[in-house]
């Protein structure tokens, strides 16, 4: 069987194959967007967290009334912590990786250095001595903080360390080649000469917002937050929920005038942070399947109704000579054709909504190479939806040629 | 049937093909004093039970494409709520530009910043100028409850001026706010939810009452009913879904007891040491709302705030070029893109499904009539006119547009289910309300009926008495 | 060109068994134009169904061309038709959305001819039932007659050796009936096997061999009074 018939059939009764093929130009378009988006947002949701993510739990702190020494009170509070049996390290933290909230400062590399926008802003995170012992975390280069380094931080200070500590991607944003090592930056917006110098380097961590243009840059500072303030805690594997559950009880030992809340595993915080890209993989995954259903099902009404209709053409065919395959492969050919126009077409609408989403969303650009894709998906989904009402065609008698008026 | 040449075209030959004249007998055109309509309708009753797997398929396709166009319509809409209707045209917030000298806070668009520092929101105030106005920031407080047995909570705490309850049309169950002068004296007093009060107290009228917040005992002297804004337009450094605050604090109070900013606090230069350092920074924390009932109070605010930008400058503030302004509710919202992009893409999405779904039906329509073209020229040949047979296939066209409307509500209804599921904080969001109901309906009906007016063109266009004539 | 010994057709329905062909034996030979005449349901569309390949029979033997087809798939079926058959309907069953090249191309496609002859035959066929000229013409452009010229030279196209014609002048009036006769009296006259039903007496005379149906058997016509057959 060849195409030049059935095209010119085709375009002896235009207006239905244009609707299934505009359906289809739509489709592949929506689909090859959505596809995009919904990759895009797994792959976001899926980030390193560069942390021991199974083992950490996070809570927030806070003393009620003027009870006690911030600082002394603190060090008895991770103390009575530790002590907890299954607990490897623990501290007190400003910002958790993608716990979105936390600071966030501006890196400079001169003395007054003008740097505009995001590009060398970085996340802050305050850090005592076991710090890779609470992420379980890899040092690359250089060293951690010594105890003598780490000092008591309470809110209203302004932090500015003599020692800092960078994390891989900043380190490559700030010293793309070479070492940073023992260098100077300055990451409190003071005029004058960098006053921060750099003594380690360590592996991938994320930054309390994942969500950010830059989610994973980070500098290290070595500071002891006190008082009202969040902690981290890194335990045994497997003895997480045993330690979070006897972590209320062991802290109002300590002292009862306070209150304890947010206790929080890291698999729950990774699940907030990313819970509107959640919401819209999950959305849109359910849209594209309805769109695959309503358009196969589309095409399964209509090509039953031509079925219906070109019976007694499909009975003259087989008295002329056709074989059931014939009949199967014309009304395969003919799908595929109307599909391939539809996807001509969808291919440019394609582009054209996500040109849209770009120009006014700020979405990211499609790739050229999801477009393959989603014309392999309609096409196939053309072929399987055509196929029942095709292998009906192929069952019609020969002999309704001659058996009808 | 098709032998005599009845037909001028091959398209229209084509359409009398198939086997349908079977039933064109049993509902033969009846005398044309019964409601036209009435008619229709039931003929269209009849058509959707002579192919039901044809028809399903259809109110499927019209209900999923409608239920997902309109989930995402609800929450755009929803979002796009104005907060306070009644005046969303008198509230504004106060915009001045105190930022770097060497670059922009909005790099794009040069907007000014988005908060204002905590001394210009103090000295703002301070001008005697006879609007209502307040600066504000959100904070929390630590509530100890009488019964000790209960454990202290921290509530979501709002810091005003005693102005704020005025202009936002806080709703006062009991009691009142605080006054001017216990404002300037920072009087221990006290503002708060009724959920609170009945929280910590068991009842809502608790004014002349005292409550421990944080450290100290407040007195309460104002009980707010249930308040809701959706979107929580005040403040957009924070969660606009958040709720309306449970404790709201004197200005005066919060600065005195140093309570944190939460929200942001956005420096381009270091700030001093401590609260008093922060709050005597260029760092912008706080947000600074003015009531203007009319244009001329907003020319005369206007350049009121062009005067205080001028003064500071002698200070040596101010370093960029004049851009302080005031800006009302609703362009407020937009201007800080309360809307996520994500919900604008969603809906966009479900516009073009939908798109997708009515195409699909008028394919299926235009399947499902061409099918009956026997009954429809045996129709016309027993005298139904052309816009006759068009109205019957529209009005079928209208109630398979009615049912996929009705099953598009379930299914929206799922949708929204499955919003709330989702994404917890959109509970007031994914609500459908009677106006998108209604609109539902009507884009469903609407949309079935333009998918219709098609394939019911076509099916008027059949000849007439083609059926008496082939046999 | 074809033999069927006892052949025996019954279509069963969930209520009723018809005997459509019972014990019908007859030889066709090459060349011959055999015309069939009988009274409605008398199984004269069955015997050409079966004798075209177009329905299986129940029971018997059937040769066509020397090969018998008892026990053969589908697609062998297919192609025997294809090749050797060739088919003219009561009602053209002519496709309406093709012109008349494309309707006349439809079994050469089926035998996967090149194009270049494909072309060459089809010109050839609609030249000579006398629509060269209307090559691009669909089939709702035609009289009924010129219709059923149509659908002579798309069975003319494949050069079958049988040709098959079920009524072929039952929708056409008398003049154009007579010139359809003409041309498979000419076509007949070539060599081509030719078998038609038909109502039209005259016509059935006119035919080398008339053969009558009845009740699913041949009755021996030899000499039988022609008029008498009509009312019956
Ligand atoms: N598909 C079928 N199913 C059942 N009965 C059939 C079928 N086709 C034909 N018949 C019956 O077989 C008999 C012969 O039919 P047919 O060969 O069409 O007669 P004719 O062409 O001589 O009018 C008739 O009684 C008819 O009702
Ligand atoms: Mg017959």
């Amino acid at each position: 069987m060849e195409i030049s018939p059935i095209l010119k059939s085709l375009r002896k009764n235009p207006v239905a194959a244009l609707l299934i093929a505009a359906q289809v130009a739509l489709t592949l378009a929506i689909l090859a967007n959505v596809l995009f988006i919904v990759s895009d947002r797994i792959a976001t949701m899926s980030m390193p967290s560069g942390i021991d993510e199974p083992n950490v739990f996070t809570f927030a702190s806070q003393d009620i009334g003027e009870g006690r020494n911030p600082i002394d009170g603190t060090l008895a509070d991770l103390d009575a912590v530790r002590a907890i049996p299954g607990v490897i390290a623990a501290a007190t933290q400003i910002g958790i990786p993608m716990g979105q909230s936390g600071w966030q400062t501006g890196v400079t590399l001169k003395a007054e250095e003008k740097v505009e926008g995001p590009e060398r802003l970085a996340a802050l995170y305050m850090v005592d001595e076991r710090m890779l012992d609470v992420y379980g975390m890899q040092l690359l280069e250089g060293r951690t903080f010594n105890a003598e380094e780490v000092i008591a931080w309470k809110t209203g200070d302004q932090p500015k360390p003599p020692v800092v500590i960078l994390n891989k991607a900043l380190s490559q944003k700030l010293f793309p080649d070479g070492s940073a090592l023992g260098r100077m930056i300055n990451i409190t917006g003071d005029p004058g000469e960098p006053a921060q110098q750099v003594v380690g380097v360590v592996d991938t961590i994320a930054s309390p917002w994942p969500r950010s243009q830059n989610p994973d840059r980070v500098v290290f500072v070595p500071f002891r937050p006190s008082g009202s303030t969040n902690f981290i805690v890194r335990t045994e594997p497997g003895e997480l929920d045993r330690v979070m559950a006897a972590i209320e009880e062991a802290l109002f030992k300590v002292d009862r005038n306070r209150i304890v809340d947010g206790i929080r595993d890291f698999k729950t915080t990774r699940a907030r942070a990313f819970e509107g890209d959640r919401a819209m993989a999950v959305l849109l995954a359910a849209i594209a399947l309805a769109l695959l259903a309503v358009t196969a099902f589309g095409i399964v009404g209509q090509v039953s109704f031509w079925v219906t209709q070109r019976t007694k053409q499909i009975g003259t065919r087989r008295a002329l000579g056709a074989r059931r395959s014939d009949i199967l492969r014309y009304f395969q050919l003919e799908n595929a054709l109307i599909v391939l126009l539809g996807i001509a077409v969808g291919c440019t609408l394609a582009m054209a909504i996500n040109g849209a989403l770009v120009k006014y969303l700020s979405f990211g650009a499609l790739p050229l190479s999801w477009l393959p894709i989603g014309a392999l998906v309609v096409l196939v989904l053309g072929q399987l939806a055509v196929l029942g009402p095709a292998l009906r065609a192929t069952r019609i008698a020969p002999a309704i040629a001659t058996r009808t008026a | 049937m098709s032998g005599k040449r009845t037909f001028p075209t091959g398209r229209l030959r084509r359409l009398m093909w198939g086997n349908t004249a079977t039933n064109a007998s049993r509902e033969r055109a009846t005398p044309t004093s019964e409601d036209m309509t009435t008619y229709y309708l039931k003929l269209a009753l009849l058509a959707l039970k002579r192919t039901p797997a044809l028809s399903s398929l259809m109110v499927l396709a019209i209900a999923l494409g409608l239920a997902t166009a309109m989930t995402a319509f609800t929450v755009l809409y929803r979002m796009s709520n104005n907060p306070i209707p009644q005046k969303s045209d008198v509230l504004y917030a106060v915009q001045l530009d105190a930022w770097s000298p060497e670059r922009p806070f909005d790099r794009t668009d040069n907007l000014p910043p988005d908060q204002l520092t905590h001394g210009d929101s103090r000295r703002l105030m301070a001008l005697d100028d006879g609007y209502r106005k307040t600066g504000m920031w959100r904070s929390s407080v630590v509530v100890v409850p009488e019964n000790t047995k209960v454990r202290p909570r921290n509530a979501p705490t709002r810091i005003v001026a005693p102005d704020f309850f005025a202009m936002f049309d806080a709703p006062f169950l009991h009691g009142q706010a605080w006054t001017a002068e216990q404002e300037a004296r920072a009087e221990r007093v006290v503002v708060i939810s009724r959920e609170l009060a009945e929280r910590v107290f068991n009842k809502s009228d608790v004014v002349g009452d005292r409550i421990y917040l944080d450290d100290e005992q407040f007195q309460i002297v104002g009980v707010l009913d249930t308040w809701k804004l959706i979107p929580l337009f005040y403040d957009v450094t924070n969660n606009v879904l958040n709720e309306t605050e449970d404790v709201f604090l004197p200005f005066s109070v919060g600065t005195g007891k140093e309570k944190a900013f939460h929200g942001s606090v956005n420096c381009w230069q270091p700030p001093g040491e401590g609260f008093k350092g922060l709050i005597d920074s260029e760092c912008i924390m706080t947000q600074f709302w003015v009531e203007l009932p009319d244009r001329g109070a907003r020319e005369r605010y206007q350049a009121l705030l062009d005067a205080y930008v001028a003064e500071q400058r002698k200070a040596g503030r101010f370093k960029r070029p004049d851009n302080q302004r005031v800006v009302a509710v609703m362009p407020w919202l937009e201007q800080n893109e309360v809307i996520p992009r994500d919900t604008r893409m969603f809906v966009g999405i479900g516009a073009a499904f939908l798109l997708v779904c009515l195409l699909n039906a008028t394919g299926l329509l235009l399947a499902k009539f061409l099918r009956k073209s026997g009954e429809i020229g045996l129709r016309r040949a027993l005298g139904a006119s052309k816009r006759e047979v068009f109205n019957q296939h529209l009005v079928e066209s209208g109630l398979i547009g009615a049912c996929g409307a009705i099953a598009g509500l379930i299914l929206t209804w799922s949708g929204l289910l499955a919003i709330r599921a989702l994404i917890p904080e959109y509970q007031e969001i994914a609500q459908l309300d009677i106006w998108l109901f209604a609109g539902l309906f009507a884009t469903a009906l609407i949309g079935a009926v333009a998918a219709g007016a098609y394939p019911a063109w076509r099916a008027c266009q059949v000849m007439p008495a083609s059926q008496l004539k082939a046999h | 060109m074809l033999t069927m010994k006892s052949l025996k057709k019954i279509y069963r329905t969930a209520l009723v068994e018809t005997h459509a062909l019972r014990d019908f034996s007859l030889t066709v030979n090459s060349g011959e134009f055999v015309a069939v005449t009988g009274p409605s349901g008398s199984g004269k569309t069955t015997f050409l169904n079966i004798a075209g390949l177009l329905e299986e029979h129940t029971e018997g033997q059937y040769t066509l061309d020397g090969i018998n087809v008892s026990g053969m798939s589908d697609d062998q079926r297919s192609s025997l038709r294809n090749q050797k058959i060739g088919f003219i309907f009561q009602s053209f069953n002519l496709i309406a959305d093709l012109d008349l090249y494309d309707n006349v191309d439809v079994p050469l496609r089926y035998r996967g001819m090149p194009k270049a002859e494909r072309k060459q035959r089809i010109e050839q066929a609609l030249t000579r039932v006398g629509l060269g000229s209307r090559l691009h013409h669909y089939p709702a452009e035609l009289s009924g007659g010129q219709q059923q010229r149509v659908a002579i030279a798309r069975a003319l196209a494949g050069s079958p050796k049988l040709l098959l014609a079920d009524e072929p002048t039952g929708n056409l009036d008398t003049v154009m009936a007579r010139g359809v006769m003409e041309l498979l009296e000419e076509i007949n006259g070539q060599g081509t096997t030719i078998i038609m039903v038909t109502h039209d007496l005259e016509l059935a005379r006119r035919a080398g061999r008339h053969v009558h149906m009845v009740d699913g058997q041949v009755v021996d016509i030899a000499e039988t009074d022609f008029s008498s057959l009509r009312a019956a």
